[in-house]
């Protein structure tokens, strides 16, 4: 067993070791109509690393490549008229077995919320829990950081966080690390009565501390600074194991999750991908701000939590 | 118009050749904090008057090599005398700035606020993060991440004309002010985005001077012409705003030390919403930041000099 994947030039060469052995996956791609998105996928197909059948209004999507001059033509296009209809075949595939992960392209501009998120609930059924995980690689952090959620749930309650929780600590799990260290965020490291996040955050701990969450570490309320940078960590005289160090960030709620998402894409242009989790069918995502080489990086995980050994 | 953090500290070394302002520290009994106004006062932004237990003023100082030349200090050992103090010397007009020590954050505002010294000018206190971002055309401000936990439509609505002042005080006066939410149309189930509309519409009909406003509208959106661009949002604020509204004190914080932890930005803040500034710097500061907030809280204090003359 080799140690926890911490970087995407690692993940890459895992999925090519993967494909060597199993073949490649298939992916079926919606919000596909956009050139950032079109160019991750001919990326993955030109190497090798993706079978993709792209799902929307073929003409809309042979201009858009052609636009980018992008060669998509031995590319699989299924017409779907509209997101209702491009849901609807992926869903006859998925039962079908003939695709093996999903990726949406272009998460905002596909449908507007409520219509993505009935969408997403008739692809991923019984999945009363999705959520969506956040994966960067920074050039100042030693591991991938995961944050959650930035896109999905609005105001998780301590019940819904818990499940915010599992997701990301399986996407970190089928990563390679085995107790992930969790992050629950707030504005400061104490509790103080009547600030929400912070009272939530401790009673979070306390129930991981008692066993009630298993599979990895957690800790908070912290800030931050203190859960990301050693130094902080030890001037602030927080001692627990995750500060200074967290696998996993938890937002408080949607809009903070978003507001770092955002800022890691638009100002620390990191590399990073997205996953829609809770699901039985790996489901990646990307978002307007993200850049076709951070879609490919999307195309990647989806093929290695398709393909990867303890199976997904 | 200042639109970096070393041009903050240039433009309070100028102003304060004329205007010889002065900064009052509450509880001074604070090595980081005597060094930041030592600092600043070899700078030649602000004199200080360093209020507090004067045998710890001293002690910290000599322990950690840092002159007190031309500071005064006030010996009141106890924290609430030493708040009192130093909103007094405020009130009387002998500061210009009130700055924390080693006294209770709350225990501060509670002096700023007491009616007696007629300092409010706002319904609401609120913290503004200005922001050096390497990668952004200029400052942005980040507001309220300090203050008010969760504020309602009102507060929010003060929030941001809080926020103004310190744009004017940065010579900014055509500010580009995005109000936040996670989704850039007006949802349902994102309650924060329907408030995010109606404080528009509010700031709107009441004719708030020196602004454009544009929201709900998502963190990429407010700062990127490229995502903005791609997305179709066509909005004057879009990709330039100067001033990021939020919804709570954890979306404010945590997206102010992402850039700030991870992109390398400088940060600086002020509490505004008194006559006063009040400076609040945290241990875990870089030096150049505590530099920068206290320039920042010197020029806020300007503006409203200029302001006094003209009423």
């Amino acid at each position: 067993m080799t140690g926890p994947i911490s970087h995407f030039d690692q993940l890459l060469s895992r999925v090519r070791n993967l494909i060597h052995e199993k073949g490649k996956p298939r992916a079926a791609i919606l919000g596909c109509n956009e050139k950032y998105v079109l160019e991750a996928i001919a990326r993955a197909n030109n190497d090798g690393m993706i079978d993709a059948e792209l799902l929307g209004v073929s003409t809309d999507i042979k201009d858009k490549a052609q636009n980018a001059n992008l060669n998509i033509d031995n590319l699989n296009v299924i017409e779907a008229g509209s997101l209702e209809q491009a849901i609807g075949i992926c869903i006859d595939k998925v039962n079908k077995r003939e695709i093996d992960f999903i990726l949406i392209g272009n998460l905002e501009k596909l449908a507007n919320r409520v219509e993505l998120l009935n969408g997403l609930s008739r692809l991923l059924p019984g999945s009363k829990s999705i959520s969506h995980v956040a994966l960067f690689e920074l050039p100042d952090y030693p591991r991938f950081l995961l944050m959650s959620d930035g896109f999905i749930n609005v105001a998780p309650d301590i019940k819904r966080k818990f499940d915010i929780i599992k997701n990301a600590v399986k996407i970190s799990n089928i990563l390679g690390s085995v107790m992930p260290k969790v992050a629950l965020l707030a504005a400061v490291e104490v509790v103080y009565p009547g600030m929400r996040v912070t009272e939530e955050s401790a009673a979070i701990s306390k129930m991981a501390a008692d066993g009630q969450i298993k599979d990895c570490l957690i800790d908070g309320p912290l800030s931050f600074d203190v859960a990301t940078v050693p130094k902080v960590a030890r001037q602030k005289g927080s001692l627990s194991e995750i500060s200074g160090q967290a696998d996993i960030l938890i937002a408080p709620n949607v809009e903070t999750g978003n507001g770092i998402y955002k800022a890691m894409s638009i100002f620390v242009k990191a590399k990073g991908a997205g996953a829609i989790m809770g699901g039985d069918i790996p489901v990646t995502v990307s978002s307007y701000c993200d850049g076709s080489e951070n879609i490919f990086y999307s195309l990647a995980l989806g093929a290695y939590m398709a393909l990867h050994n303890s199976g997904y | 118009m200042i639109k970096s953090s070393q041009e903050i500290i240039e433009a309070a070394r100028k102003l304060s050749t004329i205007t010889g302002r002065r900064i009052v520290v509450a509880g001074a009994q604070d090595a980081d904090v005597i060094g930041a106004v030592r600092s600043a006062m070899d700078d030649g932004i602000c004199d200080g008057l360093l209020v507090g237990d004067s045998y710890l003023i001293r002690k910290l100082a000599a322990d950690n090599n840092i002159s007190l030349d031309g500071l005064e200090v006030i010996n009141q050992a106890d924290p609430d005398q030493a708040v009192l103090y130093a909103v007094q010397a405020a009130a009387a007009g002998d500061a210009d700035v009130v700055m924390k020590g080693f006294v209770s954050t709350s225990a501060l505002l509670k002096g700023v606020l007491d009616k007696r010294f007629n300092l409010r000018v706002s319904s609401t206190l609120s913290h503004v993060a200005v922001l050096d971002i390497p990668g952004y055309h200029k400052l942005l401000m980040l507001t309220d991440g300090g203050m008010v936990v969760k504020p309602n439509i009102k507060q929010r609505l003060d929030i941001l004309e809080n926020a103004l002042v310190v744009a004017r005080a940065l010579g900014i006066y055509d500010s580009k002010i995005a109000l936040s939410a996670a989704s850039n149309d007006i949802s349902e189930n994102m309650p924060q985005s329907k408030e995010s509309a109606r404080i528009r519409q509010m700031a709107e009909s009441k004719n708030i001077e020196d602004c454009t406003i544009a929201g709900p509208m998502t963190f990429d959106m407010a700062t990127s012409k490229e995502t903005a661009e791609r997305a179709g949002i066509e909005d004057p604020v879009a990709g330039d705003a100067d001033i990021y509204v939020v919804g709570s004190i954890e979306e404010c914080n945590i997206t102010a030390k992402t850039m700030i932890v991870f992109a390398r930005a400088v940060f600086a803040g002020v509490i505004v919403g008194a006559s006063i500034p009040v400076s609040v710097v945290s241990r875990t500061d870089p030096v150049f930041g505590k530099k920068v907030s206290i320039a920042l809280a010197c020029l806020v204090a300007d503006y409203y000099r200029r302001q006094g003359r003209e009423k």
